[in-house]
């Protein structure tokens, strides 16, 4: 029970962490986000990745533009906003800390 | 072969296969379930139906005719399962990230939900399931149901109900939402909220679909959706209003089903089959919605599954059965009232020579009055009930005082009875016997009457009309007076009192009965 709670806790931060960081490559489509993380083996169904979006942009993490499409209904592009850019990057700073933490100390 | 049904998505029209449709229903129902109720949840659920719109459309331009099954399936396995979307729906968990490594999931941020816990269970896991959602000791509640199991198996009945509207927990995140937050009243009455704005969703659509017209046999379904789902609320809104009384009401089906059938045996009917069928049936139209109700309740309380389609229709269906049932034993029974029959039997009494002719009448046992309506009430159940004096019945007689034709007294006693024929009722008349007697200057009309013990009762009447000589008068006494006819006195003695009536001497006139002078 424990070892499954604390792996879905790491896998949560690590997914968030991992969405931004897509999207601030590109402006981004769900699928397009979804494809980047399964090229990574990152495991996640759509089915997630809504409620997360969602949620990001709630808190002023992201924001959304609509395009149209060729192949269906118009789409979502999200990008960082100001704000989400800024958490970004002191995320990328924390898990550079994390990741050299837990080398140094898993060795 | 399956029907292909036109379907709106984002303002897409899609050809689905039907089978494909009732999973996409399902599966979106799921969702949106899972999803909840808050502000951003339906933001979400219009990002999936886009999505989904999406994933068909390629499909269509891949050259598929319709969406089917496979695709369905296929889309799920891209989306992911229903319980999936909520993993991070909870708005608290942003901000609580940190103290998730701290904490053992006694104290998750996510709302909780109530499962059965298939990692503790002596039966089913719904004792331990309901302990985590209360949040104490599963033994106390396995003490409960032990408890009440002696209370008439009330505890039997409920818990093999939540087995059925409890899901187990199975996933990860399910055993987390199992010791989750614990529900608040508030949160109870968010989900009665959208239980109610669940209705008015789907008045709007029928409104919408009425409006364009767009499908004759889709709006009538429709309408009969709703109306499915209006009824469904009125009656859950009833049964919470209803639901203590009710659970007596079970309670009092269960024992009575021992004591029914002899009852129904006698009473109604004399065929045994019809008989269990009857009982079976009434106990089936009475459970099953009370059944119904507890669960729908269980499920609103705890946020629950559905269970199966499957299982609804099959109980729905017993449901029909049992009551079409009723209403084939209850023709039957009707049909064996077809007929009424009336015989008419006359006596004759010689009058002795004293001018007053005293009338009297006894109850079978004893003359105090609470026997008496003892006798009336349960008469004829009761007596069935327990196998006594199961051919007579107290009261149901009525007396009328007329002028003899002649110097003599005559008693006509008019027994009717009904049956599927005639003749069929005749025989039940002619089986009924009454028993006058005359003592001295006392007239005895008994206020039962008998009947042959293998007859049915079939409405068995007496009637007595007693014609007494014009130069005689009569007393009264007070069970005589019990046994007259209303309207046996003339307009200005009828509001007498008994007392009064008892102690006047009466004369017979054609208008009815009138003080001596």
């Amino acid at each position: 029970m424990n070892a499954e709670n604390i792996q879905m806790q790491m896998r949560k931060g690590v997914l968030e962490y991992c969405i931004l960081s897509v999207i601030a490559k590109n402006k981004s489509y769900a699928s397009d986000i979804i494809n980047s993380l399964k090229e990574a083996k990152l495991l996640v169904v759509e089915g997630t990745l809504y409620p997360l979006l969602t949620r990001l942009k709630n808190e002023g993490v992201l924001k959304y533009s609509w395009e149209e499409s060729k192949t269906g209904p118009p789409r979502k592009y999200y990008e960082l906003t100001p704000e989400g850019e800024t958490i970004l990057t002191e995320m990328n700073k924390t898990w550079h800390e994390l990741a050299f933490a837990v080398q140094s100390i898993t060795k | 072969m399956n029907k292909i049904i036109s379907i709106n998505l984002c303002s897409i029209i899609f050809q689905i296969d039907e089978i494909a449709y009732e999973n996409l229903k399902k599966y979106l129902f799921e969702i949106k379930q899972n999803l909840g109720s808050s502000a951003s949840a339906n933001e979400v659920y219009v990002d999936v139906e886009n999505r989904i719109a999406e994933l068909f459309q390629q499909k269509l331009n891949d050259g598929a005719q319709a969406i089917l099954p496979k695709d369905v399936e296929e889309l799920m396995s891209v989306m992911g399962q229903p319980s999936q979307f909520k993993e991070f729906t909870d708005d608290n968990t942003a901000q609580n990230n940190s103290s998730h490594f701290e904490h053992d999931n006694k104290t998750n941020n996510q709302f909780r939900r109530i499962y059965r816990n298939p990692n503790d269970k002596v039966l089913g896991g719904v004792c331990s399931g309901l302990a985590a959602y209360l949040g104490i000791d599963p033994i106390i509640i396995r003490l409960a149901f032990v408890a009440l199991f002696f209370v008439g198996g009330t505890s039997f009945l409920i818990y093999l109900i939540c087995w059925i509207a409890i899901p187990k927990a199975i996933t990860a995140a399910e055993k987390m939402a199992m010791n989750g937050k614990s529900i608040t009243f508030d949160e109870i009455k968010k989900n009665v909220q959208r239980e109610a704005n669940n209705v008015k969703d789907n008045f709007e659509r029928m409104s919408y679909d009425i409006k364009n017209n767009q499908n004759g046999s889709d709006t009538v379904r429709h309408i009969a959706k709703v109306l499915v789902k209006v009824i469904a609320f009125l009656f859950l809104i009833f049964g919470l209003m209803i639901f203590v009384p009710l659970a007596l009401a079970l309670l009092a089906v269960l024992f009575s089903v021992g004591f029914a059938a002899p009852i129904v045996l006698g009473f109604l009917t004399n065929s045994a089959t019809d008989a269990k069928l009857l009982v079976f049936a009434a106990c089936c139209m009475i459970f099953i919605p009370i059944v119904a109700i507890i669960y729908k309740l269980i499920r609103l309380i705890f946020k629950s599954n559905p269970i199966s389609t499957w299982v609804k229709t099959a109980v729905t269906v017993l449901w029909f059965a049992s009551i079409i049932s009723i209403v084939y034993i209850a023709q039957k029974i009707t049909s064996d009232f077809k007929y009424d029959k009336t015989i008419t039997e006359q006596i004759s009494f010689t009058p002795t020579p004293s001018k007053t002719i005293y009338l009297n009448s006894e109850w079978l046992h004893d003359n105090t009055k609470s026997h008496r309506r003892m006798h009336i009430n349960i008469g004829i159940w009761g007596n069935h009930n327990f196998g006594i004096m199961d051919t007579i019945a107290n009261g149901n007689i009525e007396l009328k005082i007329a002028t003899s034709p002649d110097s003599l007294i005559h008693l006509l006693i008019e027994k009717s009875a009904q049956g599927p024929t005639d003749s069929e009722a005749q025989k039940r008349a002619a089986s009924i016997t009454y028993n006058a007697s005359q003592n001295d200057s006392i007239l005895i009309l008994p206020h039962y009457f008998t009947k042959a013990g293998h007859q049915m009762w079939r409405n068995q009447e007496v009637n007595l009309i007693l014609q007494i000589p014009n130069n005689k008068q009569i007393s009264l006494s007070q069970n005589a007076l019990d046994l007259l006819d209303d309207d046996a006195f003339q307009t200005q003695y009828e509001n007498l009192t008994d007392e009064i009536k008892i102690n006047t001497k009466w004369i017979i006139t054609s208008m009815g009965l009138k003080e001596a002078k």
